[in-house]
């Protein structure tokens, strides 16, 4: 009954009217004279359009068609008279539009009957531009996909659901679909080995269960993520079981084609980021361990770029005592003690320029509360934000510094005693030497004296006695000056020294000494000895020691047969001094003590003389000797090592 | 006699010896200087009258060493050591072998005449004690081995009848020996006799 209904409907010519008028498709019906019976909106619209022609009934298409589209038009003719001859026709036809566009048309012709006779065709003309575009689009990307899919070296996979899934399905129901579904469409070598399958086209074809198993719960979360997502996901992580058993971390992106609301297939890659991800956990690992080892560091660590502190630990808060603020705003010469500001700047600049300055030096900083602290400063160039900078660490060595000057300090104060036993043993020597020219001055002045109360002075007389006085004044201020530079206060300056001159300067001092004791004095210097960096007052203050005790150790000797040997020489990296004498040498058993303190073999020694020796030739980086010499006697000495000049 | 003294001046130091000769000079004294102990003894010049300045500290033979090489030449002349020390026992040791003085330098110049004065007045006096003894010693050669024999008998202080007595001789005898070893020596009493005989040093006769 209501099917009957409903064909009654149908059938009226209003139902029929509407629907052919709402059609989008183009529709006209022509008689057998092909001329225009009948037509709907969209056909007249499109004529309109395209011809700039109103639609009258009886025109055939040469009447309202331009010419560029007419000369397409003989093929449909032919059809339209097939069509009319009683078999429906249909093609596909190109029209350059007025807008230099190229459309394209669907056309098919339908025979309209009366009892058994043809009495007119039906046009329709669907305007498939979009679609044909479409295609060709597709199926260009298709191949480019293809090659990209074989010969990439990441797994790449297509899935194909079939039926296609209705996107109306709840997130659990499109899982169960998929579960029963789904098929590889398409995989690569990349996939296929990571999946663990020897060729693709193992893999194609099978069920989504056989691939991405249900049973493994990870495998269905991740489903169920890409589904939420509309199975359009870009590098999410997954952490897949491999086939071995051991997990992989796996980045994804996935993307999928929709139609009508429905999932036609899905394309996906994969990446295998194991190894990166764990290099990432390292560096992370590791950026987190050298940011705590630089929070937690002994050492004050700053970063100076461009004057200003980019960045300071906690430490340089500590070291400073400034605040992070004050810190922000300061340059980093600031807190140097002012006399080293020059060098560090000359350092810092030189460094960011590329140069190799010393990178490792003792400065001094100023606290905030004005106290004065020693540090060692290491630094290097570093990249900084893109930029080179200075990484400097700074170690409070201030207690180290202190004790240092301290001990200086000790062992000066004991130089100097022991430079005052020294003196004993030259006081007789040094009147002597200065005595003498006095003598000169002394007896010259009073013979002037006495020639001029006389009136018998004549100039030359008075020239002579001048001329006399002068040398031997100079004379005597020779002597007080080798003198002073002996025993003035000079803490621990180190110089360049010529250990053959500083021989001279004491041999000198010393010479009435020798005369005196009968002792015969041989020099053997090598004048080839290189510099020494050294302290001059304390080197020769050895050289006394060792030339007054080799002096001492012939008290005995018969005084034909006294004689004093000073040798220098360079060894290697060295350079040796050495004193020997001709007395009955060093007993076997004092050799061990010789140079500590208090051993002494002398009547009224102190036995401080060789430790002073001792204490100040290891201040000098050097050691001290004692032999006895083959040919009888001792040899005492020293042994300096020639050192690339240090900078302070 | 006539003869003026000279000081000789010995130091190893040219600024010593140009200082001193002149100031010597110029004090109306004539010096001369050596340069070392060994130039001093290769000398002939120190038999004359004068003194020597000699210096403690010198290289080779010591100022010290060169007072006890003189000594044992019979050098008398007086030696005024100058030292650029002073050291006390130095100075004992020279002093005990008749050193008339012991100077430190810078010695001033009137310190310096002064001892050089009395250096040449003492070196005056022993020259002339040394020219009396010698003449006593050429009275004495005149006398005979008796009358020599005598005079010792005598400043022993032993009366004649012994002295015969011990040399086998008369009493008369040795009379009259002594007189005629008074007369030679021309003396007059015992007492100048025994003076004489202390002064050329002979000794009296031992008795038994």
């Amino acid at each position: 009954m209501a099917e009957s209904d409903n064909m009654v409907a149908l059938q009226n010519e209003s139902v029929l009217r509407a629907f052919f008028d709402g059609s989008p498709d183009a529709v006209c019906i022509r008689d057998r004279e092909r001329r225009l019976v009948l037509w709907n909106k969209a056909f007249s619209e499109g004529v309109k359009a395209h011809c700039g022609v109103e639609l009258k009934a009886g025109m055939r298409a040469e009447d309202y068609c331009p010419e560029e589209i007419l000369s397409g038009y003989e093929q449909q003719r032919e059809l339209l008279m097939q069509a009319l001859d009683g078999e429906p026709q249909e093609a596909e036809f190109a029209y350059p539009c007025p807008d230099g566009q190229t459309r394209h048309l669907d056309v098919r012709w339908a025979p309209i009957r009366e009892e058994g006779e043809v009495v007119a065709v039906a046009e329709i003309c669907r305007d498939i531009t979009e679609l044909k575009s479409c295609k060709v689009d597709v199926s260009e990307k298709a191949e480019l996909f293809q090659e990209y899919l074989q010969c990439g070296a990441e797994p790449l996979f297509c899935f194909e659901m079939e039926p296609p899934m209705p996107m109306s399905l709840s997130i659990d129901e499109q899982v169960d679909y998929l579960y029963r579904h789904t098929r590889v469409g398409e995989a690569n070598q990349a996939w296929a080995e990571e999946a663990g399958f020897s060729s693709r086209e193992e893999l194609i074809g099978l069920p989504l269960d056989e691939v991405v198993p249900r049973i493994v719960p990870e495998n269905v979360e991740t489903i169920r993520r890409i589904a939420e997502a509309n199975y359009k996901l870009d590098s999410f992580i997954t952490h897949d079981r491999m086939q071995d058993g051991t997990i992989r971390t796996i980045l994804n992106n996935h993307t999928a084609l929709i139609k009508d609301g429905c999932l036609y297939r899905t394309w996906g890659g994969s990446r295998d980021i194991t190894d990166q991800e764990a290099d990432r956990a390292k560096s992370q690992e590791a950026e987190i361990k050298y940011r705590s080892l630089v929070e937690n560091a002994q050492e004050a660590i700053v970063v100076t770029q461009d004057g200003v502190q980019k960045f300071f630990n906690p430490k340089v808060l500590e070291l400073t005592g400034y605040t992070a603020d004050d810190l922000r705003e300061m340059s980093y010469l600031d807190y140097i003690h002012p006399d080293d500001r020059e060098m560090v700047r000359q350092r810092y600049s030189e460094r960011i320029a590329g140069g190799a300055p010393q990178s490792c030096y003792e400065v001094r900083i100023i606290t905030k509360s004005g106290q004065t602290k020693w540090l060692i400063v290491n630094s290097a160039r570093i990249d900084w934000e893109g930029r080179p900078a200075s990484l400097v660490m700074l170690m409070d060595i201030t207690e180290r510094v202190t004790a240092q000057k301290e001990a200086a300090r000790q062992r000066e104060a004991l130089t100097r005693l022991g430079r005052t036993a020294g003196l004993e043993q030259m006081a007789g020597s040094i009147a002597h030497e200065l005595n003498q020219p006095l003598t000169g001055i002394l007896s010259n002045a009073q013979a002037g004296e006495l020639l001029l109360n006389r009136g018998q002075c004549s100039c030359e007389d008075l020239k002579e006695i001048i001329e006399e006085i002068v040398s031997d004044t100079k004379r005597a201020g020779d002597v007080i000056r080798n003198l002073r530079d002996l025993y003035r206060r000079q803490d621990n300056h180190f110089e360049w020294i010529n250990l053959n001159d500083l021989v001279e300067k004491t041999v000198k001092m010393l010479r009435s000494e020798f005369v005196l004791q009968h002792v015969q004095l041989i020099k053997d210097l090598d004048s080839g000895i290189p510099e020494v960096q050294g302290n001059a007052v304390q080197l020769q203050q050895v050289m006394i020691n060792l030339i007054a005790n080799a002096h001492d150790a012939m008290q005995g000797a018969h005084q034909n047969g006294r004689s004093i040997c000073i040798v220098t020489s360079a060894e290697e990296n060295d350079v040796v001094f050495w004193v020997r004498d001709s007395g009955s040498g060093i007993k076997a058993d004092k050799f061990e003590t010789i140079f500590e303190p208090f051993a002494t073999w002398k009547p009224g020694g102190t036995g401080m003389g060789l430790a002073i020796s001792n204490s100040i030739i290891h201040a000098h980086g050097g050691r001290m000797r004692a032999v006895n010499s083959p040919e009888g006697g001792a040899k005492v000495g020293f042994i300096i090592p020639v050192k690339k000049e240090v900078s302070a | 006699m006539t003869t003026k003294p000279t000081v000789f001046i010995v130091d190893d130091d040219p600024s010593v010896r140009r200082g001193l000769i002149r100031l010597l000079k110029a004090a109306g004294l004539a010096a001369e200087a050596f340069d070392s102990a060994v130039e001093v003894l290769s000398s002939d010049r120190l038999s004359g009258p004068g003194c020597i300045v000699l210096d403690v500290r010198m290289p080779g033979m010591t100022g010290l060493e060169l007072q006890t090489e003189l000594l044992g030449k019979t050098c008398r002349m007086p030696i005024i050591f100058l030292s650029a020390h002073g050291d006390v026992p130095m100075t004992a040791g020279a002093m005990k072998k008749g050193a008339v003085d012991f100077l430190t330098k810078p010695v001033d110049r009137d310190d310096l005449l002064t001892a050089i004065q009395s250096a040449l007045e003492k070196d005056a006096s022993a020259r002339e004690e040394q020219s009396a003894v010698s003449s006593i010693r050429e009275e004495l050669d005149s006398l005979t081995p008796r009358e020599f024999e005598i005079m010792t008998y005598v400043t022993a202080g032993v009366l004649n009848k012994q002295i015969a007595a011990e040399l086998g001789i008369a009493e008369d005898t040795v009379k009259i020996h002594r007189g005629r070893m008074m007369h030679k020596l021309n003396l007059v009493s015992v007492a100048e006799l025994v003076r004489v005989c202390e002064r050329a040093g002979v000794e009296p006769a031992s008795i038994r």
